[in-house]
């Protein structure tokens, strides 16, 4: 197993309780194969490093201004403008934003070091029955890097899950089965043309995926984020449920409504958002769903939020 | 307002009492019996429990006007202190005094035997005392008999003179009792009831359920209405073998807590791993978390740290936490909770500016001589150990002649009764009379000291980024114009980031401090290391400069054993583990860690199961003692309106958990109005 294996991760969060059982160490890695409307992750999307700009947090000191090397920060009448069409995300300007305005989103890390890193909090999944999950974007993409990840992470005796959206070849999945514990398994949308408009990529091949997965006998979480007035539609519930009980695999559902979180973060690495004025999912309707799915499964249905 | 009353009381009763051939003991137990016979009582009728003193309404007007109306001859208190005292005390927040009240008497004695089985133990040892011990057991005398008919002025006549029959009478009791603390000190800060749950079980179980609800809300009303913020009740603990302790009434004092959603008393919930699921998830509420309660207490690492204190086996189990921090062998110890306070910052500025504060000149003659340059970093560690040594050696002189002073003018026969052994020595709690006591001795700011030396070590010593000069230049200056200077200080590794090598410091000065004030102990007397700061870091730090930490000027010292800049800047994990760098097993005068949390995030079942355990993984690695606040709406408004000082606020997003600073504008507002609506 190579530890020397280096892959581009933007964020390692820590206590993070939403990731699999437990208390557990999530570890997001950058780049993802679909595009869906409603990414809570914007930044996760892109392969590349980026750089985010945190308005509010620029106190104008006018550093990188004048030290970005392709003058990609600039002053126009007062106001900064940061032209991201000339941007080298060389991350100049961010390693000496002293505000925090400006972060590079995305590091190269080592295996050995997001290990070392994970690794801290021991003791709290050793409490909790937690461990360490890989997200991001789709760890998938970095798969050689994923791979490893999850060598060494059993090495060290760790539970490991592995959130994904499906849409990989499934020999892959073959490969990091055994180091798997649990698959936390994006299904966003049931109906396959609306997939494709919805995520940018068909349905089938994350549907084969699923069943083969649970053929294998992989422990199988489902996850499915719901957007009001995109896919909140009965018979999409219906078939979550289905599909649910249909494979031994899936132990569980949870529903994850939308919140507008990724609007945020699309503005601070420049990017439009197309949901941006959907607000937040009403808690009422969250029961609503969970109900809905529920009527189709005997497995355990819950919602986050 | 009846504290007021006390004092001039005594004013009183000094003018009006021949004391000249009286004892110190028996002149302030006549003193006493004055006050509790002419203080102005009533009784509350919209509450069960009888005992109020003051005025019923109008209070601030009718005690000024009976302080009008029984004028005293004016008592000039000379100021004993010194300049040098005072000034520490006033411009630089150290300080040595004796702190009133505070204390945690041994209720189970009087609620088991009453006090009439107080005062055969007294008549015992009169039999075989002579000379000032039996004097001080006359007074001792004096004092409960006063406070037997202080409680017949309320009609009433069974307790607390007589042992409870059933849970009403305990409270009853216990109110008085608690009630006539307060009097006798002259103080009504921290009195806590300690192991209720354990000495008034008995008394419970014989009760009726709903009639002991009735009466226990009224008593959590006459708690709340006498404003002690800091009354401690404890839930639980263990016995010798380790077996858990929690009982049927433990469930009822947290059930009714809920109910009321009171924010005194304390409740402090004992955590092992034999710790009731029931009880935890009771305690593990939104509701209780969004008004500061309850507090959570490791109990094994709190045991451990009563053994590393020298509290023999036997006892430790015994425990009680004390006031909002402390651990005391209730009923058995004295604690002088704030005896003495010590600014971790004035030793490093003195070190960093040629024996001087940044800003203003210590009365203090130092004997450290001055250094004017360091060759390397330890050469400068071991020049602020100097002055921090000396500053912690006169705060501690200063404590010990502010006791003297107090064991000679304020001494307390009536709580020397319910403090084992005053009684079997015949002497005052402060004295020696107590089977225990502790000076609980606070460090003030060691985290932001720890802090402010790893960014000398780093930028200076190491990367000779900077010059020592360049630094202190720059704090003295509250960093203007040093913008690049401050985000790198800013952006080093600080204690609470869960890096190792910032840890370190911390731990190293923590070890200092213990080993300093540990040399100080004796049989009689331990010195009780704490990083324990209520609120007071806020004023203490207005009195400061800017520090090296990061830390601007004015701006409030780490809280308790929190972090420099009172941010959690990475996550909960990394708070704790960084917590746990510091032997917290030596710091027995209490570390409390405070931490916020969106109390959405125990909203399910499983949400609190992963909170539970990251308690109990905190305590199992050495953590003493948790407080957890649950975010408000309020708390995200002001958010709003000051980023900074809130760039740690984490809010639950769908599932996911976020800064609650990267939000856009629109979102913020949206979030205030989920949890406006409590949604």
């Amino acid at each position: 197993m190579s530890k020397k294996v280096a892959g581009l991760v933007f964020d390692i969060k820590k206590f993070a309780i939403h990731d699999g059982p437990g208390i557990r160490t999530t570890v997001f890695m950058k780049g993802c194969p679909l595009r869906c409307l409603w990414c809570h992750n914007p930044e996760s999307i892109s392969p590349e490093r980026e750089i985010s700009l945190v308005e509010h947090k620029c106190i104008g000191c006018g550093w990188c201004f004048e030290n970005c090397p392709n003058h990609a920060h600039i002053n126009v009448d007062g106001k900064r403008v940061f032209d991201r069409d000339k941007c080298l995300r060389c991350g100049v300007c961010s390693g000496h934003c002293y505000a925090g305005a400006l972060e590079v989103v995305g590091t190269e890390m080592m295996v050995s070091e997001v290990i070392d890193e994970v690794m801290k909090d021991k003791p709290f999944y050793d409490n909790s029955g937690g461990g360490m999950t890989l997200s991001g974007g789709e760890p998938m993409l970095q798969f050689e890097f994923t791979r490893e990840l999850l060598a060494a992470a059993k090495e060290q005796g760790l539970h490991c899950c592995l959130d994904t959206c499906g849409f990989t070849r499934f020999e892959r999945y073959q490969e990091l089965f055994d180091n798997v514990d649990i698959f936390l398994y994006d299904l966003k949308e049931t109906d396959p043309d609306l997939h494709l408009e919805y995520t940018g990529v068909p349905l089938q091949p994350i549907l084969d995926n699923l069943k083969k997965l649970s053929d294998a006998g992989a422990d199988i979480w489902l996850r499915c984020p719901v957007v009001p007035g995109l896919n909140d539609r009965p018979e999409h519930f219906a078939e979550i449920g289905r599909i649910a009980e249909l494979y031994s695999g899936v132990k569980q559902v949870t529903i994850h409504p939308y919140h507008p979180l990724g609007s945020s973060k699309s503005k601070n690495i420049g990017q439009d958002y197309v949901l941006k004025d959907k607000p937040f999912a009403d808690k009422s309707d969250i029961g609503n769903w969970v109900e809905k799915v529920s009527a189709n499964t005997a497995k355990p249905v819950s919602s986050e939020g | 307002m009846f504290v007021k009353l006390a004092m001039h009381l005594r004013l009183m009763a000094l003018g009006k009492l021949d004391l000249s051939s009286r004892s110190v003991a028996v002149s302030e137990a006549m003193i006493f019996q004055y006050i509790l016979e002419n203080m102005p009582v009533y009784h509350n009728q919209t509450n069960r429990l009888k005992g109020d003193c003051g005025f019923s309404s109008g209070a601030r007007d009718k005690t000024e006007a009976f302080i009008r109306d029984n004028p005293v001859s004016p008592r000039e208190q000379e100021e004993v202190r010194s300049a040098e005292e005072l000034q520490l005390q006033n411009e630089f927040f150290c300080k040595g005094i004796y702190t009133l009240a505070h204390t945690c008497v041994n209720y189970e004695k009087v609620v088991s035997r009453g006090i009439k089985g107080i005062l055969d133990d007294v008549a015992a040892e009169k039999q075989a005392k002579t000379g000032t011990h039996l004097d001080y057991l006359t007074a001792m005398e004096i004092a409960l008999n006063s406070f037997i008919r202080f409680a017949g002025r309320f009609g009433v006549d069974y307790v607390p003179l007589n042992p409870a029959r059933n849970f009403p009478e305990a409270l009853q009791c216990i109110w008085l009792v608690h009630l006539v603390i307060s009097i006798s000190e002259y103080n009504s800060a921290s009195i806590s009831l300690g192991r209720i749950d354990q000495y008034a079980y008995d008394c419970f179980m014989k009760s009726d359920e709903k009639e002991s609800e009735l009466w226990f809300d009224d008593f959590l009303d006459k708690i709340n209405s006498y404003g002690d913020a800091a009354c401690n009740v404890n839930l639980g603990g263990v016995d010798p073998d380790g077996n858990d302790l929690c009982n049927e009434l433990s469930y009822f004092i947290a059930r009714r807590v809920k109910k009321k959603l009171m924010p005194s008393p304390i409740l402090s919930a004992r955590i092992h791993s034999g710790f009731p699921q029931e009880l935890f998830d009771t305690l593990i509420d939104p509701d209780l978390f969004r008004i500061g309660q309850p507090t959570f207490y490791g109990e094994k690492s709190c045991l451990k740290a009563l053994e590393r204190r020298g509290i023999p086996e036997a006892d430790t189990h015994k425990w009680a936490a004390n006031s909002c921090m402390g651990l005391i062998i209730q009923g058995h110890e004295v604690s002088d909770m704030w005896g003495v306070v010590v600014s971790s910052l004035l030793p490093l500025e003195l070190a960093l500016n040629n024996g001087k504060p940044f800003e203003k000149e210590l009365f203090l003659e130092l004997q450290t001589q001055p250094c004017g340059r360091y060759d390397d970093f330890e050469a400068l560690y071991r020049q602020f150990i100097e002055y921090w040594h000396e500053v912690i050696d006169f705060c501690i002189e200063a404590n010990r002649k502010s006791t003297e002073r107090y064991a000679k003018e304020f001494i307390n026969p009536y709580v020397s009764t319910l403090l084992d052994d005053c009684v079997a020595r015949g002497e005052d709690r402060v004295v020696g009379g107590s089977r225990y006591y502790n000076v609980i001795t606070e460090a003030f700011a060691l985290v932001n000291a720890a802090d402010a030396l790893f960014t000398i070590k780093k930028m200076v010593f190491e990367e000779g980024k900077y010059s020592l000069a360049e630094l202190v230049t720059a704090a003295k200056n509250n960093f203007a114009n040093q913008e690049e200077l401050y985000g790198q200080i800013i952006r080093l590794p600080k204690y609470g980031d869960g890096e190792a090598e910032a840890d370190a410091m911390a731990a190293r000065l923590a070890r200092d401090f213990v080993a300093k004030v540990g040399a100080y102990s004796n049989e009689k007397i331990a010195y009780a290391p704490s990083c324990h700061t209520l609120n007071s870091h806020v004023p203490a730090g207005k009195l400061y400069a800017a520090s090296l930490d990061g830390r601007t000027q004015g701006a409030p010292f780490a809280k308790n054993g929190g972090t420099s800049l009172g941010l959690v800047r990475k996550d909960l994990t990394s708070l704790f583990r960084s917590a746990v760098t510091i032997d917290q097993s030596e710091f027995f005068g209490g570390q409390p860690i405070d931490i916020s949390l969106d109390t959405r995030l125990i909203d399910t079942i499983g949400g609190k199961r992963k909170f539970q355990q990251l308690l109990q993984t905190y305590f199992e690695m050495g953590g003493l003692q948790v407080q957890v606040n649950g975010l408000t709406a309020e708390d995200l408004k002001k958010a709003v309106d000051a980023p900074d000082k809130y760039d740690d606020l984490i809010v639950r997003i769908g599932g996911y958990s976020t800064y609650f600073n990267h939000l856009t504008d629109d979102i913020k507002i949206e979030m205030i109005n989920r949890f406006s609506s409590g949604t």
